[in-house]
């Protein structure tokens, strides 16, 4: 009942900066739309590093140290291990519409909250947010062949980070702040990040000239706001819960409206700067898809967790081809040379 | 402004640091103290429903993920790689010997021994960085001789404690390594931009040293034995000078055309300064071992303020003390300029009590998120990521130049006195010092009406990829 | 032997000997740096030298850039301890330095009683936790080819709490040994039976200076 409804402060250190599109303003947009209620939750961002390193908030969310956070598991593989990538993207995988169906509708919300609990991880995970593809990297030179890759140093996210490794490329994945920085110093020779709009803000537009597409390492991204069970179960009413949930929702659609409203701009913009966009030839994007089936098998083989987790999507995207299959225009526009 | 409960507590936790830092109680165990009892104290308050903090035992845990954060930095790791270079070359004994090489060079000059050790002083500046290892130096070295030669006191003692602060200014420098990760800002943009600050305050000292011999050649005596300069003299100095110095450029060098990382130029500057030592027959496992002990210890003391830094921020934080001071910084009315001229001056007062290891690391981050919001228009060409925080980065650098210098607390003076003959005072010291103080306020008004001087070299650097 | 007792000119032997285990653990590991030093030449001639001419691919670099960050924190976290065994952490001396001897033991004890202490106990309560929970759930580097086993470099945090622990509390016997001997003679004629114990207790003359007792700048 109403009467009995505690009030709840729920800090929740973020892991990129609000002023990244999308990515950071998208929990801020949850803090500022539940706390414009003025009910008895409240939602305070703390940016990264100011309650506690990024690295760190997972663990710290599952102690009740600080009780919420704003994340993605594919930033949490050293403690989930590699499944955990899979509820964030999926190389060659889902794009947005089939990645929230299997999620909401499919068995994937409840294989995500399974992988936290089977980890030991005392914290309650809500989906919340998506993007649409990232751009699969930056580079200073033309990459026209695999052997092009051989020896660069590039920082890059989650499962897509394995199939480089086979590439000959020496991966890192570095926190979006210290990506030019690494650049400038040349700590690192390419990158990708996120969408252009995004990477624009980090400029990574202004060292390496060759922007590559399209996203097959990300065709879609999901993120998730973490809160610390106990105070999920105990602390907060079934309306404050609900209201955690719908705004949560509501982000998934705004994210995904935000990215894919400001990308054009900035590609024009990237190009009459001198940026060049290109497309992966298809001799390249068949290496990374059959490098990726190498890197699957290698995780079944190191965790059945993986399997389990990847044989249910699997299953789910074999029956959605055939709704695919049918019921969609190719995307019309598409580069492909 | 209204103040919330929780505001007493944020100024509380200030007026307990301040008072208590002047028990003479280690800064860091200050720190760390008084974030601790607050901690506890807002637990209190928390439960008695007079703040809302959310502090408990339980929230404290995240200090130790802090702290792993200060752990697996892999910028830091550049601090005590800086060090070793900087120690090597003073435990050897390859920076004595360049003392001794330049001292013969400018024997004939009027004034030559002062601008010998401001030179010094700059390229120890740009191999060390650490103040205390340079003022020792360069007051064990030539202070005697000055005052043999009969220099006025005050300039021979001005001129070593000046010169040898430099090194916290010209890059390398560990105080540049620290604020680049405080304030989020490349750190090679800092160091390119401190190279004109720099220089400038290195120049104005040589300049102000020859006008002041030329006006009063009394006060600054050639020496009674003083020598040809010949050919032989001028090779046998370049020998002893050029291999450290030779050492500096590779290291700054391959930084600034981004060859390689600040972290990774560390480490080969560390071995360098060990080769370069083994070169000249100056290495053995003695030197090694006090090298290596000494290394460690300074990175421990720095350190320990870094830890007690998070502990007091982290319950300054969850007290509301980031909204606290951001409120109160722009509820003073003044404009972008306005402000940063309060903050310099706040800091320049700081400095006469505390040195750049706390400013840097607990003042920084305060003011970091404030100043980033100012619209500055700073001239970053275009290409510079952060003009207006690398700016202010080094307005706060060149503005700590003189914390080393102004009393009571001045860590050049203490050294200084510490390896002064006995007829010098701590008075002698004090008056030698304040027209370098000055010297380092017209750098300091120089860098802000020119902002240019900071960004334009970063802006080159970059602009040429 | 009719000197006064003072900090100055005596210490207790059982702090020194306290000092000493702390300082001869920190001094081994501070040998790391050197470690480092070699590592990050290992790793710059791997990525300029070979990795750029496309050999030794095979050798990954990501955990040797780990490796560093490893290397690197050992010697800075166990310094903390060692820094409190010399006493060359950073004061501000002002005030200190006009104030009588007494005054100066008393706030040394209620500084680390009250201030360092209690920071030091609940840290190491936090971070074995934290170290134990990153060993029982098989904790890695989340970069794919990352370092395992991260409780290892975890464990530093506890042991360098431990090690200041132990710092602590010898500066604490020498500064409440001293304070209650100051000005007084030390007294020579404790009953036979306590000797060994008290022997240990009360200040000695220093015989030579350490030789690690100043910092380096
Ligand atoms: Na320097
Ligand atoms: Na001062």
């Amino acid at each position: 009942s109403l009467a009995a409804e505690k009030k709840v402060l729920l800090k929740v250190p973020v892991w990129f900066p609000t002023s990244l599109p999308a990515l950071g303003t998208s929990p801020a947009w949850v803090a500022k739309k539940i706390n414009a209620l003025d009910g008895n939750l409240k939602l305070k961002i703390y940016e990264p590093k100011k309650l506690v390193p990024p690295k760190e908030m997972l663990e710290a969310v599952s102690k009740g140290q600080v009780n919420a956070g704003y994340t993605t598991p594919g930033y949490n593989t050293g403690k989930l291990g590699d499944k955990g990538a899979i509820f964030s993207a999926v190389p060659f995988g889902p794009d947005a519409p089939e990645f929230l169906a299997w999620v909401y509708y499919g068995n994937g919300r409840k294989l995500w909250q399974k992988t936290y609990d089977d980890a030991g991880f005392n914290v309650q995970s809500i989906p919340c947010g998506i993007i649409a593809p990232e751009t699969s990297g930056w580079f200073s030179k033309e990459i026209n062949s695999p052997a092009d890759l051989k020896g660069l140093r590039m920082r890059f996210f989650g499962l897509g980070a394995r199939v480089m490794e086979k590439l000959g490329v020496s991966t890192s994945q570095l926190p979006g702040g210290e990506i030019v920085p690494a650049l400038q110093k040349g700590a690192i020779d390419a990158t990708e990040f996120s969408m252009p709009a995004i990477d624009k803000r980090l400029g990574i537009n202004k060292i390496l000239k060759f922007n590559y597409y399209p996203g097959w390492h990300q065709p879609a991204t999901l993120f998730d706001l973490i809160v610390n069970k106990d105070t999920w179960n105990n602390d907060m009413s079934e309306a404050q819960r609900t209201i955690v949930e719908l705004a949560c929702r509501a982000v998934m659609t705004d994210g995904l409206a935000m990215g894919e409203s400001m990308q054009f701009e900035t590609m024009k913009e990237n190009e009459k700067a001198g940026t060049q966009n290109k497309y992966w030839s298809s001799e390249m994007l068949t290496t990374f898809s059959t490098k990726w089936d190498e890197v699957v098998a290698e995780a079944i083989q190191v965790d059945p967790g993986f399997k389990v987790i990847w044989d249910d999507l699997q299953e789910f995207r074999a029956n959605y081809k055939i709704w695919n299959k049918w019921a969609y225009l190719p995307r019309p526009g598409t580069v492909r040379k | 402004m209204e103040l919330a409960a929780e505001n007493y507590l944020v100024i509380a936790m200030f007026v307990s640091f301040i008072a208590l830092l002047f028990t003479g109680f280690p800064v860091a165990w200050v720190l760390a103290g008084v974030g601790i009892t607050f901690a506890g104290v807002a637990w209190l308050t928390d439960d008695y429903g007079l703040t809302m903090t959310g502090l408990d035992y339980n929230t404290l845990g995240l200090l130790v993920g802090r702290i792993f954060g200060i752990m697996d930095n892999w910028v830091l790791i550049a601090l005590p790689m800086f060090i070793f270079m900087g120690l090597m070359l003073e435990k050897s004994g390859i920076a004595e010997r360049m003392m001794h090489s330049m001292q013969k060079l400018f024997g004939n000059v009027r004034g030559g021994l002062a601008v010998t050790v401001a030179l010094i002083g700059i390229i120890l500046a740009a191999s060390t960085g650490i103040i205390g290892a340079s003022v020792v130096l360069l007051g064990l070295m030539s202070v005697p001789v000055m005052l043999n030669q009969e220099y006025n006191k005050s300039l021979a003692l001005g001129t070593v404690a000046a010169s040898g602060c430099l090194g916290i200014l010209i890059p390398p420098s560990i105080m540049l390594v620290i604020m680049g990760d405080q304030l989020a800002v490349p750190i090679l943009d800092l160091f390119m931009g401190a190279v004109f600050p720099g220089l400038i305050l290195g120049a104005l000292y040589i300049a102000y040293i020859l006008i002041y011999c030329k006006i009063y050649p009394e006060k600054a005596p050639l020496s009674r034995d003083h020598g040809e300069v010949d050919l032989m003299s001028v090779l046998r100095a370049l020998v002893d000078i050029l291999p450290p110095a030779g050492l500096i450029l590779l290291v700054l060098g391959s930084i600034f055309m981004g060859i390689s990382t600040v972290t990774e130029a560390s480490g080969i500057g560390a071995l360098g300064a060990t080769l370069i030592a083994v070169i000249f027959r100056r290495f053995n496992m003695q030197v090694l071992k006090e090298v290596v002990i000494n290394t460690m210890n300074t990175a421990g003391y720095i350190f320990a303020i870094f830890v007690g830094a998070t502990i007091f921020a982290l319950v300054l934080r969850e007290c509301g003390g980031d909204e606290l001071i951001e409120a109160a910084l722009t509820g003073l009315g003044f404009g972008p300029n306005g402000l940063i001229i309060f903050v310099l001056v706040v800091v320049f007062f700081l400095g006469f009590f505390l040195d750049w290891i706390e400013i840097s690391l607990i003042i920084l981050p305060l003011l970091a998120p404030v100043i980033s919001a100012l619209d500055l228009q700073i001239n970053g060409f275009g290409v510079v990521e952060y003009p207006n925080l690398t700016w202010f980065a080094l307005l706060v650098a060149v503005t700590l130049q003189t914390s080393f210098l102004t009393p009571p607390v001045g860590f050049a003076l203490f050294y200084l006195k510490g390896v002064c003959p006995p007829n010098v005072s701590l008075v002698d010291i004090y008056r030698g010092v304040i027209p370098f103080i000055i010297l380092q306020l017209i750098a300091l008004v120089l860098v802000f009406v020119f902002p240019e001087l900071v960004t334009w070299l970063p802006a080159v650097a970059y602009g040429n990829n | 032997m009719s000197k006064v007792v003072s900090a100055e000119t005596h210490h207790v032997p059982i702090a020194t000997f306290l000092n000493g285990i702390v300082q001869r653990i920190v001094e081994a590991f501070a040998w790391l740096n050197v470690l480092l030093a070699l590592l990050i030449l290992i790793t710059v001639i791997l990525r300029y030298g070979f990795h750029r001419n496309g050999l030794l691919l095979e050798w990954p670099l990501v955990p040797m850039e780990e490796l560093m960050w490893h290397l690197y924190s050992v010697p800075v976290m166990f310094g903390l301890a060692y820094s409190i065994t010399n006493d060359s952490h950073i004061r501000i001396d002002i005030l200190r330095l006009n104030m009588s001897n007494r005054l100066k033991h008393i706030f040394e004890i209620l500084g680390i009683l009250l201030l360092l202490m209690p920071c030091l106990v609940i840290l190491f309560d936090f971070s074995l936790d934290y170290t134990v929970y990153a060993f029982t759930h098989n904790e890695s580097s989340q970069s794919t080819m990352g370092l395992p086993h991260r409780w290892i470099v975890k464990s530093v945090i506890p042991l360098s709490m431990l090690l200041m622990m132990i710092a602590a509390i010898a500066r604490l016997i020498g500064e409440v040994v001293l304070l209650m001997h100051h000005g007084k003679e030390p007294d020579d004629d404790t009953p036979p039976r306590i000797q060994m114990t008290a022997r240990l207790l009360r200040p000695l003359l220093k015989v030579d200076d350490n030789p690690h007792d100043k910092g380096a700048g």
